[in-house]
């Protein structure tokens, strides 16, 4: 994930780069350090500022609160909020800020709100981006100040890791001394991790509750390192997993993201505890017992992703009961009894769901002469 | 070793055999008459760590097809139409844009959607054991150690999904190549000789049932004990382990997964009836179940004359098994969770010679990932207009090794100090390609 990141870190240097040569003196297009206060601060200014400032009493005498408990005109305000991290140095998946100015549109969590105004631009985005990313120094910069403090002092103190790995410089072309875990492509975009969010505020399980499944059906990992959310899966006692055992997950409830029921003999009953699980994203019930009414309590899950019922009791009704889920990116439901006209209805509804009725196998072979046969001898 | 011996080794066994080779995959004991007894008490000393924790993984399960002889690139994975260089094959487009393949592989162009093909793979091996050997260890051969294959280091670094199957399995030959190299015998990948045969003598002999089959094993269990009471040494123990681990393998509900005949007749008439298309087929059923590495072997690829009418002979197998592979793990939910890799040791010249042959070359090739998150639908690399050079972005072997391994959240910079006391890494020094990830 790491590396991962970083090179995404390093495109969104490289389209700042371009972006901002013509603002830039006499510097490498994509070396400059973020000044806060001249890039970042007149972004969150101009954009958030009308609902994200420090408690005042208004022209008209009422007390005006900061929405949210998200305060964006101090620096302390900045990197801490009631919500959680809105700014973790270096690590823009970690923080909230870049994340709610990142989400589509159409997301119920998206800033600016979608009735408040129009998303920021992908540049003004990658500024943010590149200001975390380089460790989101303030430089002199201490909030609830008048605007246009000494300016020289704040470049300097947000330069001092700027140019640390050298990133826009090594993003800047395509030549091939480049490090390997660098190479940017255009078209890549930055992609925040849901579970990013999801995790906030969700303390780790004591080590005694995880033991308690080692010698259970189920597998249950951490997701990643340091994070507290859990992958289940139970493959190779697919036979032993029942409805019954799955109430033994409800103290993992807060905690399960992914759960891998596949093959096993779960069936409607074990869906009432999954819709318990509210970070759940991946859901597997491919070859389960699972029909129509377990589907239907599925919808309490509003972060699932990706839903496979292949090869499930699932019908129409099961898919109609889906509508709701906003987040839903991947359906699977081949050898299910889910007709085309259900999947029309559901992409009217939840438009960028990528949903599988049916394998696209190719055409059997017609009579090979060669069918790869064994030749011996590689010499 | 020739390669029929080996074939006859793995397709046809005793009894015994099969319990010795169940043996060597769930535990290692099996390679103890390789080994010693003292190689098999220091493999089990150090018992496989617990798994590391994994970064996070796109995917969980890797099926790695291997074109033994050297793929030509040019007329498969990269070609370049109009150029002296492409002799007579033409270029098909394909459902993504811009992405042409050799005509060879029409039904894989129906699948390209979801593929990415490396184009720039370049090593400065070109003999066919040395450069097997780098692609699937990441290391040099050397006389004086055997590396761990990387279907070894998966299962070391990540553990096993299904711990009643064993850990990696390889199908259709190959069982001469490094495997579990210098890691514990248990992690030696299970051989299965022919994918239309499955796993053989996993069933009871007739005549005895199951009544019978208890009575025989504790009769096992009476004779073993004494010995077992008075020689305690973790070698013994082992072995009596490794038997109740094949036996629990036998009456498992999991040894389905190794019958590709329970599978209709269109499906396997979709992957097409050749060992490669069965191997491909076997492979799902394994992932289905939880093998998180399978190997898929194909022979035959050096096509030093008559390239063209050989790789019509060829390709036909490959072109339907993957394609298959990739529609039917993307329409069960099971392509996110796996990587599928199509790799060959070295690309083959550009120049075509007198016999209408192409011969080996390791400077520029190309090999093919898709699903695992993976972001399908590209070409990454470029070689230059004729297909000799590499134009951009160059890709060694190492790279793309680090580029599996990335996928399945394997630490890269995690080390493992050899019996030698020499240390190795997954792969080698290798930088993965993160950029192709969605």
């Amino acid at each position: 994930m790491y590396t991962r990141l970083r090179s995404v870190l390093v495109l969104g240097g490289l389209l700042l780069g371009l972006a901002s040569t013509s603002t830039a003196q006499d510097k490498k297009p994509g070396t400059d350090p973020i000044d806060f206060q001249k890039q970042v601060w007149p972004i969150l200014e101009k954009t958030c500022l009308k609902c994200h400032s420090t408690a005042s009493t208004g022209a008209d005498g009422k007390l005006k609160k900061p929405k949210g408990g998200v305060v964006l005109d101090s620096k302390q305000g900045i990197t801490t909020s009631k919500k959680g991290k809105l700014v973790v140095a270096k690590k823009p998946a970690d923080s909230l800020l870049y994340y709610a100015i990142s989400l589509p549109a159409d997301h119920e969590d998206r800033m600016p709100p979608a009735k408040e105004g129009d998303a920021l631009p992908k540049e003004k985005q990658d500024v943010i981006l590149k200001w975390i990313e380089q460790g989101a120094s303030f430089g002199s910069w201490t909030g609830k100040a008048k605007e246009g403090g000494d300016t020289g002092s704040g470049e300097k103190g947000s330069g001092e890791k700027g140019g640390e790995k050298g990133s826009g410089d090594k993003g800047k072309g395509d030549k091939p001394d480049e490090k390997p875990n660098d190479k940017p492509k255009p078209g890549d975009k930055p992609k925040v991790d849901p579970l990013a969010r999801l995790r906030q505020g969700v303390k780790p399980l004591a080590p005694a509750t995880l033991a308690a499944f080692a010698e259970s059906p189920f597998q249950v990992q951490s997701v990643g390192e340091d994070n507290p959310l859990l992958r289940v899966s139970c493959a190779g006692r697919t036979d032993e997993v029942t409805d019954a055992s799955i109430a033994s997950l409800q103290p993992l409830c807060e905690h399960i993201t992914e759960l891998d029921l596949g093959r096993t003999g779960v069936g409607d009953a074990a869906c009432a505890v999954i819709a318990k699980m509210p970070r759940l994203t991946v859901l597997d019930l491919r070859q389960s017992q699972v029909g129509d009414h377990g589907v239907a309590a599925l919808a309490a899950c509003r972060e699932l992703r990706s839903l496979n019922l292949f090869g499930t009791k699932a019908g129409d009704y099961a898919v109609a009961t889906l509508s709701s889920l906003k987040n839903l990116e991947d359906l699977y439901v081949w050898q299910t009894e889910v007709s085309a006209a259900a999947v029309v209805r559901l992409r009217e509804a939840v438009p960028n769901v990528r949903v599988v009725l049916a394998a696209e196998l190719p055409e059997p072979m017609a009579e090979t002469p060669g069918n790869n046969r064994r030749r011996p001898g590689n010499k | 070793m020739t390669l029929p011996d080996l074939i006859a080794g793995t397709d046809i066994q005793g009894r015994r055999t099969f319990l010795t080779r169940m043996a060597s995959s769930l535990l290692g004991v099996g390679a103890a008459a390789a080994f010693g007894p003292e190689a098999v008490a220091r493999a089990l000393a150090q018992d496989p760590a617990p798994p590391l924790v994994l970064g996070r993984a796109t995917a969980k399960n890797v099926i790695y097809l291997f074109l033994r002889g050297g793929m030509s690139h040019l007329d498969t994975l990269d070609p370049k139409p109009g150029k002296e260089t492409q002799g007579p094959v033409e270029a098909l487009r394909t459902r993504a844009d811009g992405v042409l393949l050799g005509q060879y592989f029409p039904k894989v162009a129906e699948q390209m959607d979801k593929v990415c093909i490396v184009s720039s793979m370049s090593s400065k091996q070109g003999a066919h054991p040395q450069a097997q050997y780098l692609m699937r260890t990441s290391y040099e051969l050397r006389g004086t150690i055997q590396h761990p294959s990387l279907g070894a280091w998966c299962q070391r670094l990540a553990g096993r999904n299904n711990k009643m199957l064993p850990g990696h399995v390889l199908i259709g030959g190959g069982a001469e190549m490094p495997s579990a190299g210098f890691f514990p015998p248990d992690f030696q990948a299970l051989p299965i000789g022919s994918a239309e045969d499955g796993l053989q003598n996993a069933t009871l002999p007739r005549g005895v049932d199951n009544e019978r089959f208890e009575r025989r094993l504790a009769r096992l269990k009476q004779l073993d004990s004494a010995f077992a009471e008075k020689h305690g040494q973790r070698s013994v123990q082992a072995y009596s382990k490794a038997y109740t681990e094949a036996v629990r393998l036998m009456r498992s509900s999991d040894l389905v997964a190794f019958d590709i005949e329970l599978e209709p007749k269109s499906m396997q008439q979709a992957y097409g009836e050749t060992p490669f298309g069965a191997g491909c087929l076997l492979a799902r059923r394994l992932v289905e179940h939880g093998v998180r590495y399978v190997e898929v072997m194909s022979d035959g690829w050096d096509t030093h004359a008559d390239n063209f009418d050989r790789l019509g002979d060829l390709t036909p197998a490959i072109d339907q098994g993957l394609a298959a592979l990739l529609a039917d793990l993307d329409a069960r939910g099971l392509l996110r969770e796996t990587l599928v890799v199509l790799a060959t040791e070295f690309g083959r010249t550009p120049d075509i010679d007198q016999d209408q042959g192409r011969n080996h070359y390791p400077k520029a090739f190309s090999c093919l990932l898709a699903g695992g998150g993976v972001r399908g639908g590209q070409r990454y690399g470029s070689t230059d207009a004729e297909g000799r050079e590499v134009a951009t972005e160059p890709v060694s072997i190492q790279d793309f090794n680090a580029t599996i391994a990335h996928a399945v959240g394997l630490p890269l910079d995690y080390v493992i100090t050899s019996p030698s006391g020499r240390p190795f890494k997954v792969a080698d020094k290798g930088s993965p390609i993160t950029s192709i990830f969605s």
